[in-house]
């Protein structure tokens, strides 16, 4: 079992991920943040904030499910490093949103993603079903962001917001590249596109 | 409400009301799915419609009734695909999509 190489590509890979956090995603959002936005913007932000809180939730739910196994100490350690630029995300989202008048919106309790346990997009039942879900749904926001947030009118908003986009696609890469180690074939970057129609090849199905 | 709400509005109305004097089987709706919105998100329908929901997002999305079994929910509709749903009974059918909950519109059957 190849655990220190994991362990090695895994912290490599994370703190990629929060240098490109850091530059990114709180100082330019948080200058973006002016009126001129519109309902369609708002909605879209919201979207977005509630997507967070989701991601959030989830890395929190399913950080207490694993195990103190290699595996499971490598998965907490990408879902620890995730869930904290997930709520850098939804912070700076919640001052765009005030700042056009608006009020985000309350994160849930508890989210419902039997979609995607349904559609075997990973679980709870192990280490990997985990990654697997978390994955699922870093790749969907991504996706979701690269279309939403390009429909944004307000144009300083519009480019701050995608700085986040590429750091949803790093947390993915990071996932794969975690699971990489441990399953055969999967590759940290799939395809040279990202799109609706290559979703397939990103997510992991069990 | 949006430029596309404000058209398909009145247009599904006038089309409810000759639905209605002819007898004739109700006319097929659809409802987009674009930047976290259902457009239009409001919809006044005669009994007896299908509404064609089509997912013009990257991400996949749901139309969930927020009363359990008030409506045949769709389950996933992927980016590009369509689901159908058609309303039976009289009354107003609010919905979401489960996985960004943000996202609700309504459908009104007469």
């Amino acid at each position: 079992m190849p655990t220190d190489t994991i362990s090695r590509r895994n912290v490599l890979v994370v703190g990629t991920a929060a240098t490109i956090t850091g530059v990114l995603a709180g100082p330019a959002l948080a200058l973006a943040a002016e009126p001129g936005g519109s309902k369609g913007d708002v909605a879209i932000l919201s979207a977005a904030y509630d997507l967070e809180s989701q991601g959030i939730w989830a890395y929190g739910a399913a950080g207490a499910k694993l195990t103190d196994t290699p595996v499971g100490k490598t998965v907490l350690a990408l879902a620890s490093r995730n869930k904290a630029d997930h709520e850098q995300h939804r912070t700076a989202l919640g001052n765009a949103i005030r700042s056009l008048g608006a009020t985000p919106p309350e994160p849930k309790k508890e989210y419902d993603l039997s979609t995607y346990i349904g559609a075997g997009e990973g679980g709870l039942g192990s280490d990997a079903d985990i990654a697997r879900l978390a994955l699922a749904l870093e790749v969907d926001a991504a996706l979701a962001y690269q279309g939403a947030f390009a429909k944004l009118k307000n144009g300083k908003l519009q480019s701050a917001a995608m700085s986040i986009m590429p750091v949803e696609v790093g947390h993915a890469t990071a996932i794969r590249a975690a699971l990489g180690g441990l399953m055969k074939g999967v590759e940290a970057v799939p395809t040279a596109f990202l799109s609706a129609d290559t979703r397939k090849s990103w997510v992991i199905t069990g | 409400m949006t430029r596309t709400a404000r058209i398909a509005l009145p247009a599904v109305v006038l089309w409810a009301g000759l639905a209605m004097a002819t007898g004739a089987k109700p006319h097929p709706v659809a409802v987009t799915i674009e930047a976290f919105q259902f457009s239009p998100s409001e919809l006044k329908v005669p009994r007896g419609t299908t509404v064609t929901f089509v997912n013009k997002d990257a991400t996949p999305h749901t139309v969930t009734p927020k009363v359990p079994g008030s409506f045949q929910k769709t389950g996933r509709i992927l980016s590009g695909a369509s689901k159908t749903v058609t309303f039976d009974k009289a009354g107003t059918f609010d919905y979401f999509c489960e996985i960004h909950t943000t996202m609700t519109g309504m459908v009104v059957v007469q």
